[in-house]
């Protein structure tokens, strides 16, 4: 037997040195992706970073880096490839060979079917929000609605702002409406608007969301003590006045009439937005088999097979590519700005009732339910252990939500043709 | 459309349905107070 014969065994090593010799950079960048991987699950298991979706993800993005080898059937890759996944397939023109590209790679990648049947249509997005959807109690945004919605409106200055200055990078205007709403922190809305926008930045986008999803869970606390004095972090909210506790049929009520509203004036966001209030209004109906049901195995399913899809999709040739470097500056760009527009949302609150508002909820206008609103309690709580600002902050979570599914609906109406 | 135009355009429409949404959901939940007053 030659060594050749034996090297070939071990083809993840081979591939590595072949990489090395060949093409140093992707070589180094695949040994900096696992480490990534691994550095990913230690910050998710210390919940640093949100372990649901870090682990799978960071689990995912060492071993598709780990298990490259000299397969590629459909000629995309020089020669080199996994059984995974192959998100390439079907990206071509000519629809008879996509097709037959597809059934191909069905045939032989473990995880193609989950990616083209639920990751690459949206589906996976539609049944986290229906998850997300049965965990959220709406009556905390009727009980406030106005002071909601204007928290939610400056948390969006991100997903505005970044348009225009993603052009500048050289994007398409639909390319740059998709970076964009990474700003919502919405992430089945980034992934949603994204296949719809700009399919052909699909993938670096949906990476580039999530990863910076799991660190706003890590960076946001610094943004909102650098913005807002302790002695504002300790402010208690006034005690509300005894209004009568809202019921879950009126709950419903609501949730039915804005869902067919929304739906109504923006047919395109309409998966995402039923998906959401179908999610509501199955937690109101009080019918326990379909709550546990969305609640449990829908949404941590979904969750678990949507970070391992993240983690294997981040390969070194996805991240070496070219278009990729400025999306890694826009996705952060867009949602710092989003968090200053939050906080100062909550400043313009605070100086409207005379300082009796908090400022740091408005970080909780950031919609990336509940974390955004986690970490403001957090926050207040460690300033002044008394004050409770976590119904203030979910009812800015929920119409984050909304306002995000406003903007993706204007902005794939407006863009996508 | 420009870039900051689609921005503007798209950010003045989202605080006009946003706030409609809010004034809908405050009328709804005085609506269903006067309703659920009524009955009890």
């Amino acid at each position: 037997m030659s060594w050749d014969a034996v090297i070939n065994i071990f083809q993840g090593v081979n591939t590595l040195i072949d990489g090395f010799s060949h093409n140093p950079k992707v070589a180094i960048v695949r040994i900096v992706l696992i480490l990534l991987g691994f550095l990913l699950i230690y910050l998710g298991k210390k919940e640093i970073l949100e372990p649901l979706l870090m682990i799978p993800m960071g689990l995912g993005m060492a071993a598709i880096n780990a298990s490259i080898m000299y397969f590629d059937p459909l000629g995309l890759h020089g020669g080199m490839g996994t059984f995974f996944v192959e998100s390439q397939a079907g990206a071509t023109i000519d629809a008879i060979k996509n097709a037959a590209d597809i059934i191909t790679i069905l045939q032989i990648d473990w995880l193609q079917p989950i990616y083209t049947f639920t990751f690459s249509n949206g589906l996976i997005a539609c049944l986290i929000f229906m998850g997300i959807g049965s965990l959220l109690d709406v009556g905390y945004v009727m009980v406030r609605p106005y002071q909601s919605m204007i928290l939610a409106v400056f948390a969006e200055l991100g997903s505005i702002v970044t348009l225009p200055i993603a052009q500048y990078f050289g994007y398409t205007a639909k390319q740059a409406a998709a970076i964009a709403i990474v700003g919502g922190a919405d992430g089945p809305m980034v992934l949603f608007t994204s296949l719809r926008l700009a399919p052909e930045l699909f993938v670096p986008i949906a990476i580039i969301a999530y990863l910076y999803l799991g660190f706003a869970y890590g960076g946001y606390p610094y943004l909102v003590r650098f913005m807002v004095p302790k002695k504002l972090m300790a402010i208690k909210p006034p005690p509300q006045k005894k209004k009568r506790d809202i019921t879950s049929g009126e709950k419903m009520v609501f949730a039915v009439v804005t869902c067919v509203l929304l739906c109504f004036l923006l047919p395109v966001a309409a998966p995402l937005i039923f998906c959401l209030f179908f999610g509501v209004v199955v937690r109101e109906s009080g019918v326990k088999v379909y709550i546990n049901l969305l609640q449990g195995p829908i949404l941590y399913l979904s969750t678990m097979f949507l970070g391992m899809l993240l983690g294997i999709l981040c390969d070194a040739n996805t991240i070496m590519d070219p278009k990729v470097l400025p999306l890694l500056l826009l996705g952060i760009l867009s949602l710092l700005i989003s968090g200053i527009g939050g906080i100062l949302g909550g400043y313009l609150l605070y100086f409207v009732t005379g300082g009796k508002f908090n400022p740091a909820i408005g970080i909780a206008g950031v919609s990336c339910v509940p974390t955004t609103a986690k970490v403001a309690q957090k926050l207040v709580a460690k300033a002044n252990r008394t004050a409770i600002i976590l119904p203030e902050a979910l009812g800015a979570n929920i119409s984050g939500v909304i306002t995000t599914a406003i903007i993706a609906g204007i902005y794939c109406s407006l863009l996508a043709k | 459309m420009n870039g900051w135009t689609i921005a503007f355009f798209t950010y003045l429409l989202t605080i006009i349905i946003a706030f409609f949404c809010a004034g809908m959901i405050h009328l709804m939940v005085i609506i269903l107070g006067k309703y659920s007053k009524k009955k009890s």
